[in-house]
């Protein structure tokens, strides 16, 4: 079982370089983590975009572009299209967002998962490197669905069940965040955690385990005095909707004993969505993440 | 003894003494934190209502269920015997609900959580984990109208908010953008007053860094640095409470303000600084209503 970021570094490190579509990568934070990327041998970039704006950025850093594929297409949505079809059809093995809004991503994969006939419902997982817990947590959806359905949250809950073997979590405990606050004024109806649409029928399926009935304070208190044990923090944290999922996600911005890497994964492969207002080095750390994943659907398609 | 949230601190320092009710008090550590605001001569003796008598415990009164012991700390209140109900160890669905019963809670209620900010040492809020579950725009501004001025209280300056949803470009697919630029509008039009500026909608990124906002091309001078957040409902921000409390240890306390009584809920696990600090607040609010 992988326990952090740094253990997913060794693998993307022992990996071939990954040819990764780059969406827009306008920016000049964006194309350093690509240049780096490639130098240290992760990924072989092919920059989709404009290709005056992308020279631009790279000149900024100079970054030599001669022998990097470039794609020139203009409309952000057909950046987003070509990345993704690249991705279904095997010519890139993952796809990294650059400086533009999430939803030209969102659209893309989603037209994609369509003529693939899959079940469109994409989600994005964020994993949490905490410092003090020996496992990392995934924290889902915090990128795309505003407020979940049932049947959406169930596919929001698979999509993190089929990144987590990747990870070595062959049976990840599951927790439906639910706050003790909610049910406030409805004290005849109370909201507990097996009673939640999505694993109130479920029994341990083998895939994952649910947690019993707690919020998130009792799970973390140890019994009988209050030391907060991060151990005990689930492997996977379903968010009750999108304004909770954006919110937690990024409280790295504050607590600096987290590390976080975002990603929508898809059976075509990763497409990493490092967020706006990231820096390279956290650029970086997505990108590597992104090749880990690769490494072990390749590992995992030989065996 | 206690150098967190220094502002709450200084506006208690000329208080004269008030009384408190303990509700259902079993908690050993609440019973140390109250001695110590005895001794600062911020309260008197407090009332305690509950199942047994503690040690330190001199005006003692018996209640057998938790509803009861709720009850019988509204009606010292009512009879003005005690400033301040404290939650001691009843549910707090409980505890509020006989407090809803009695029509406490209207749409100015407000949970007011106090984080302290370790590194920048210095105190900031939020809004609100608790009462208005799914919050209308004309919840918020009550909510507002009451934290403003209490605030304003606080830190003796302006105030700066920040109103946040997941995007910070209005969507309307996303009410959250929508309720926090209207906020941000009325601020600048003075609609709460001249001492309260909402930025908004800011994604929690952008809220929290300048840098982040810059990256994003959002102007924001506060960013990193801002009084108070507005969160969009009770979920996101019950849990952005309990994963800074928890995870990023953050010493988080708070008072639900209510127009006519102000209470404190049991936020346990508190240490006593933190429980001191809260009791204080407790105070200050019910001070300033008072005025």
């Amino acid at each position: 079982m992988i326990s952090s970021l740094s253990e997913m570094e060794a693998l993307a490190k022992a990996a071939e370089p990954v040819i990764t579509a780059i969406i827009a990568p306008e920016d000049h934070e964006f194309m350093l983590a690509v240049k780096d990327a490639r130098q240290r041998g992760f990924i072989e970039p092919v920059l989709i975009g404009r290709r005056t704006v992308i020279e631009k950025a790279a000149g900024k850093i100079n970054y030599d572009l001669d022998t990097t594929r470039i794609i020139e297409v203009a409309n952000r949505q057909e950046i987003a299209n070509t990345a993704m079809n690249m991705l279904s059809s095997g010519e890139v093995e993952m796809v990294s967002k650059g400086q533009i809004p999430t939803s030209y991503v969102y659209r893309a994969i989603i037209a994609q998962m369509k003529t693939r006939q899959e079940e469109a419902v994409i989600s994005v997982q964020t994993f949490w490197d905490i410092k003090g817990c020996d496992h990392l947590v995934l924290f889902t959806d915090t990128g795309t669905n505003i407020a979940p359905s049932e049947s959406e949250k169930r596919a929001i809950l698979n999509n993190a069940l089929q990144i987590m073997p990747l990870l070595g979590y062959t049976c990840p405990e599951v927790m439906e965040l639910v706050s003790d606050s909610a049910n406030l004024k409805d004290k005849h109806k109370r909201f507990k955690l097996e009673k939640t649409p999505i694993i109130k029928d479920s029994t341990n399926s083998g895939t994952y385990k649910r947690l019993e009935a707690q919020v998130l304070k009792k799970v973390l208190l140890e019994d009988h005095d209050n030391f907060v044990n991060l151990n005990k923090l689930p492997h996977i944290m379903l968010m009750p909707d999108l304004n909770t999922g954006n919110m937690i996600a990024k409280l790295d911005f504050f607590i600096k004993d987290i590390v976080r890497v975002s990603c929508c994964y898809t059976s075509m492969g990763p497409v990493i969505v490092p967020s706006r207002s990231d820096l390279a080095e956290a650029i970086m750390r997505e990108i590597i993440f992104g090749v880990a994943l690769v490494a072990e659907r390749r590992r995992l398609n030989n065996d | 003894m206690i150098n967190l949230y220094p502002e709450i601190r200084r506006r208690a320092e000329r208080l004269k003494p008030q009384r408190c009710v303990v509700s259902y008090a079993t908690d050993e550590a609440l019973l140390k934190a109250l001695t110590i605001v005895k001794k600062k001569g911020l309260i008197t003796e407090p009332i305690f209502i509950g199942p047994r008598k503690l040690p330190d415990m001199h005006d003692f009164r018996q209640s057998t269920s938790m509803y009861a012991s709720a009850q019988m700390a509204h009606e010292c209140c009512i009879r003005q015997e005690a400033d301040l109900i404290i939650q001691g160890h009843e549910k707090r669905q409980q505890f509020i609900a006989s407090h809803l019963e009695g029509g406490f809670l209207d749409q100015k209620s407000v949970y007011l959580a106090a984080f302290y900010d370790c590194n920048r040492k210095q105190t900031f809020f939020a809004i609100d984990p608790l009462v208005a579950v799914a919050p209308t725009l004309e919840n918020r501004i009550k909510q507002l109208e009451t934290v403003t001025p209490f605030l304003k209280h606080i830190f003796r300056r302006k105030i700066y908010a920040a109103a946040l949803a997941p995007i910070e470009t209005v969507n309307p697919k996303l009410p959250a953008t929508v309720t926090a630029a209207i906020l941000a509008q009325m601020s600048v039009r003075h609609q709460f007053g001249k001492f309260l500026q909402v930025t908004g909608p800011l994604d929690i990124d952008c809220a929290l860094s300048k840098v982040a906002a810059q990256r994003k091309g959002v102007e924001s001078k506060k960013s990193g640095n801002f009084d108070l957040y507005i969160l969009p409902d009770t979920n996101s921000s019950y849990f952005f409470s309990t994963f800074l409390k928890y995870i990023g240890k953050v010493p988080t306390i708070g008072v639900l303000l209510a127009a006519d009584r102000h209470l404190l809920l049991n936020s346990a696990p508190l240490t006593v600084s933190e429980r001191v600090a809260e009791i204080t607040l407790g105070l200050v609010a019910y001070n300033f209503s008072r005025k």
